[in-house]
């Protein structure tokens, strides 16, 4: 069965792009556009989803909040991967301490993208 | 820009980003200092300018960033809002409005608006406040910068000879360090120097420089700051180097590096033949542990190949690991293996996975890992695993503990699953950790982990690199340039790149195209003399020194010469849509005269290769394409009868595998009936009743190529005018080619032909028989092989080999060129043969001894010699004699 990633970004272009080259590489995408609503996806799945990609900015709540939110919950816990642009340095201590596992600085290149999500679902390298 | 799902996207949600912003703007005119408002401003540019990055739209993203700056610099309350600015944002989403426009009628910006782009960003930026002395300090003492995120250099960008001097010295008890140092922009006002600060970086191998942000306009370039990335190699110790970094360590990235990540080999893979014989004889040398015997194979071997080869770089890494890491045979065999394929991919994922040979390493090196990670893959996953040490390093007061233990674990997991490692220990780890509700056992378990994994022994001597390093074998550091030829193919074909500019095409008159190929030709050959000049000076006039220098010159030449006939080769390329352009006319004339419906596909029409073979392919190729229309493709109604779609459909595929072009016509026509095709041959006495009893279905397809054999009982004024396959085969043959055909009745037909680059030179196999040289073009060889002389068996009188399971016929050239002489055989009594492919069998030709493969210029035979077909040729060597080339076709066949 195929890997489940979550992808929670406001911008539906940024959604697009992930969702293109994940789903070329035969992994099922889901996407919510901020944090609440990514909140109440991941209580009604049926199954976990093996990893999020959570892009810092959004509107309503925003990554950290949601990854706060997210570790609280009594789930099967995956890691995921804050996204976050050039401009705005991530702040990596707040990020670790929300809940995140990694980071990625927009825009991800698509092979360093599949390359990061393989090994952080241990799936083996891609290179 | 084509127009992309992604692109579309990207356009539409612009369109309603533009409008928010706008909204956003007015809203703010009448509350100049809601906050929220201002958030939400920043936030709808940085997404936008976000998206813009995914697509090459510099314009855009430009101006964007500048809008994205002045709105940080407002929200920050670096600057108040006011109505120029509101002007200034107003102007940026008119702007960014029409940069869509362009993109959606025209699929790029138009040049035109790069100037008003400029002018836009200069106008933003003098709005924003330079930020004042205390923030600038703030920024650069910034303490959390992580050096990890400073890109390390691909391995593969460092010069072979860098990485083979660290190799050398890390065989020497050195560590091995990549290095990305990232000085700061202000660096220069703090009285540091960069540049200095890495020439005196223990140990260093190679260095090079690379800028981190492209250049600005030499208007906007602050020479004052710093711009620079340094990567750097060095050979020296963990100590030593962290030492040398001491008081900037956010600004260098250290990655200790194994030796065996340095083995890649690199150059043109499609340049030389396969040595099939040579891999086997160096890995019977390598189990037989005859090292010496393996340096002298492979010298020889690097001797006969061109030096910017990808085979000549794993050569030299081959002749540089014997030499200094001789008891490395695992390295040593997946090396001599790779030759076959010319790839590195096996070799670089299984050095990613090992360590740096030590003596005591050795236990690691030959038992196999359990699963292979490529070189980037293993730096990521490193990346991953150190931020997980972070995450848990953090202070544990935080909510969701157990949430977050449970994400570093899985994390951590799936790192251990890439490794194929078992996760058992760290479940019981993550379990303490639940337990005590602290991050503390997982910590201390992953530092563990990461340990082990170090990629350098942690048990490495100490001595300084200095005291190990003889002097004799450790030049200066030399910073080298990154623009080294060797490393830009690329470059070596200028062609390409110059027939984008319309302006720069030349036109030059065929012939003296073909003067130069000639004349290069010519120096190919010349340059051949020197090894043996080189050879003469040693041995009748005891200069080796003489004769080393000219061996030195001589690779100078060779390369020099070689890569000359790259270019002019690939002046004389043309794509093959020179000749697939008429069939498209060709096909719907043929197909409507015929009464048929027929759908044409061509593909790869931009494959390129020689002027003459894409020459000799045009007849042919029609040739084959009248036959599919006349008897290959039925009429409408026979195709709905036997349930196909009433269309017919014939695709004609170019394809370049390595140096041959590969066609492909295929149609799904009726096939062609091998019983009819036995019938036929047999009435036309192409087979006899014997032959006819034994042939197989595939066999009795390929007849269509015997001469004078025509399937069609009525000759149509199409195909059937007399001119057989057999034609084509022959037009094939001529210039270097082979054809295979491959039919199943009902489906369709598939004919392959597979065509030499280039015909102006020939590879062949040399050998030897009674002490002459001849040779048989490469194109035709399947194997060498050694074999003991008690395996030939003698069926009915001929003399035979059991070769994987399948016999094939065995012949002394001595006997077919009617030379007196017996087969010689070696001292361990075996004999040595050639299987060539005749007609798609193989036939084993007994021969004296191998000479190695060359690159010939072929000169048909003069005079009466010329109508003897079993000699394919001749050619000059470079000490003036003169090589038959056979055809051991007609050879056998004449026999």
């Amino acid at each position: 069965m195929a890997q489940r990633i979550f992808v929670i970004d406001d911008a539906a272009t940024v959604r697009l792009y992930h969702r293109q080259i994940l789903e070329g590489a035969g992994f099922e995408v889901h996407e919510a556009i901020n944090g609440i609503e990514a909140l109440e996806k991941v209580l009604l799945a049926s199954t976990p989803f093996d990893l999020y990609l959570v892009d810092v900015n959004m509107p309503k709540q925003d990554g950290y909040g949601f990854l706060r939110e997210l570790r609280q919950l009594d789930i099967r816990q995956a890691p995921a991967i804050m996204i976050s642009t050039e401009a705005q340095a991530i702040d990596r201590v707040k990020a670790w301490e929300a809940g995140a596992n990694f980071y990625l600085v927009k825009p991800i290149k698509p092979d360093a993208l599949l390359g990061y999500v393989h090994l952080l679902l241990g799936a083996g390298g891609t290179a | 820009m084509k127009m992309t799902p992604l692109l579309s996207q990207f356009l539409l949600e612009s369109r309603d980003f533009l409008d928010e912003i706008g909204t956003k703007l007015i809203a703010l005119e009448s509350e100049p200092d809601s906050n929220d408002l201002m958030n939400e401003l920043f936030r709808l540019v940085h997404t936008l300018k976000g998206n813009s990055g995914l697509f090459d739209v510099p314009a855009m993203t430009r101006v964007l960033h500048a809008g994205e700056d002045l709105m940080d610099a407002v929200r920050n309350a670096r600057l108040s809002y006011s109505q120029e600015l509101a002007d200034q944002l107003l102007a940026t989403i008119d702007f960014v409005a029409v940069l869509l426009s362009d993109i959606e009628q025209t699929g790029e910006i138009s040049s035109e608006r790069t100037e008003p782009a400029e002018v836009l960003v200069r106008n933003l930026r003098q709005l924003i406040p330079a930020p004042s002395p205390d923030e600038l300090d703030a920024d650069a003492d910034e303490p959390s910068f992580d050096p990890t995120t400073i890109p390390l250099p691909e391995l593969s960008t460092v010069p072979e000879t860098a990485r083979m001097e660290a190799f050398r010295r890390s065989v020497m008890g050195s560590e091995l360090f990549l290095i990305a140092y990232r000085p700061e922009a202000e660096c220069f006002f703090k009285g540091e120097d960069p540049f200095y600060q890495v020439r005196q970086l223990p140990g260093l191998v190679w260095g090079h420089t690379q800028a981190r942000e492209p250049w600005p306009p030499l208007l906007e370039l602050d020479c004052y700051r710093c711009n620079l990335d340094f990567h750097l190699l060095a050979a020296s110790t963990r100590s030593e180097v962290d030492e040398h970094f001491r008081y900037t360590p956010e600004q260098a990235h250290i990655q200790a590096l194994s030796a065996f990540a340095l083995v890649i080999p690199q150059g043109q893979s499609n340049g030389g033949p396969v040595y099939a014989d040579f891999v086997d004889e160096a890995l019977k040398l390598l189990h037989a542990g005859d090292v010496q015997g393996l340096a002298d194979a492979s010298r020889v071997m690097l001797e006969l190949s061109a030096p910017g080869l990808w085979l000549s770089s794993a050569l030299r890494w081959l002749q540089l690991i014997i030499e200094v890491a001789p008891e490395e045979r695992t390295l040593l065999e997946r090396l001599i293996t790779s030759l076959t394929s010319s790839s590195t991919a096996e070799l670089t994922d299984w050095a990613a996975q090992t360590h740096v040979p030590t003596p005591t390493d050795t236990a690691v090196t030959e038992s196999e890992p359990a699963t292979r990670l490529s070189d980037i893959d293993q730096q990521r996953l490193t990346e991953i695993l150190a931020v997980q040490s972070e995450i848990l390093a953090l202070s544990e007061s935080t909510d969701g503990l157990p949430g977050r233990l449970q994400a570093c674990a899985a994390t951590i997991a799936a790192c251990l699953a890439n490794l194929g490692e078992p996760a058992a220990e760290l479940d019981e780890a993550l379990a303490a950790a639940l337990e005590l509700n602290s991050a503390q056992p997982l910590a201390e378990w992953l530092a563990a982990l990461r340990e082990g994994m170090a990629p350098v022994a942690t048990t490495a001597p100490a001595p300084t690199s200095a005291a190990a390093t003889p002097p004799a074998t450790a030049p200066a550091p030399a910073f080298e340039r990154r623009s080294s030829p060797a490393m830009e193919p690329e470059a070596k074909f200028g062609r390409r790149a110059e027939d984008n500019v319309s302006g720069k095409v030349l036109k030059v008159d065929q012939t003296k195209i073909d003067r130069l190929m000639n004349l290069i030709g010519e120096m190919i050959v010349a340059k051949n003399a020197l090894p043996y000049l080189a050879k003469r000076a040693e041995d009748e006039f005891g200069t080796r020194e003489l004769g080393r220098e000219i061996k030195t010159q001589y690779a100078v030449i060779n390369r020099i010469a070689e890569e000359m006939q790259d270019s002019i080769m690939q002046v004389r390329m043309m794509p093959v849509s020179f000749v697939f352009q008429r069939f498209p006319r060709l096909v719907r004339d043929i197909s409507r005269k015929l009464g048929k419906q027929v759908e044409l596909v061509l593909e790869g029409e931009d494959t390129e290769a020689d002027k003459n073979v894409i020459e000799a392919l045009a007849d042919p190729l029609i040739h084959i394409v009248r036959n599919s229309l006349d008897h290959g493709l039925e009429v409408p109604e026979v195709r709905q009868a036997s349930g196909k779609p009433p269309t017919g459909q014939l695709r004609i595929r170019a394809s370049q595998e390595s140096d041959r072009v590969m066609i492909e016509i295929s149609d799904d026509g009726g096939g062609i009936n091998p019983t009819i095709i036995k019938r036929k041959a047999y009435e036309k006495g192409v087979l006899d009743e014997a032959q006819l009893e034994r042939i197989t279905d595939q066999e009795a397809v390929q007849l269509v190529f015997a001469a004078r054999f025509s399937t069609v009982d009525e000759i149509t004024d199409l195909s059937g005018r007399g001119v057989g396959m057999d034609v084509v085969r022959t037009a094939i043959d001529k210039v270097g080619g082979s054809i295979d055909l491959h039919s199943q009745v009902g489906e369709g037909t598939t004919i392959r032909l597979s065509l030499p680059l280039s015909m102006a030179v020939t590879h062949v196999m040399v050998f030897t028989s009674d002490g002459q040289n001849f040779a048989v073009p490469m194109d035709r060889v399947v194997e060498t092989i050694r074999m003991p002389v008690t395996d030939i068996r003698t069926i009915k009188r001929s003399k035979t080999l059991s070769r994987r399971g399948k016999i094939i016929p065995l012949m002394a050239i001595n006997e077919l060129l009617a030379i007196p002489a017996e087969p010689q055989l070696n001292s361990a009594g075996e004999f040595t043969a050639l299987v060539v492919r005749i007609d798609h069998q193989p036939v084993a030709l007994m021969v004296d001894e191998f000479r190695g493969v060359m690159d010939v210029i072929l000169k048909p035979l003069p005079g009466e010699l010329a109508r003897l077909k079993c000699y394919a040729g001749a050619a000059l060597l470079g000490d003036g004699s003169v090589l038959i080339v056979l055809n051991p076709k007609e050879l056998i066949e004449w026999a």
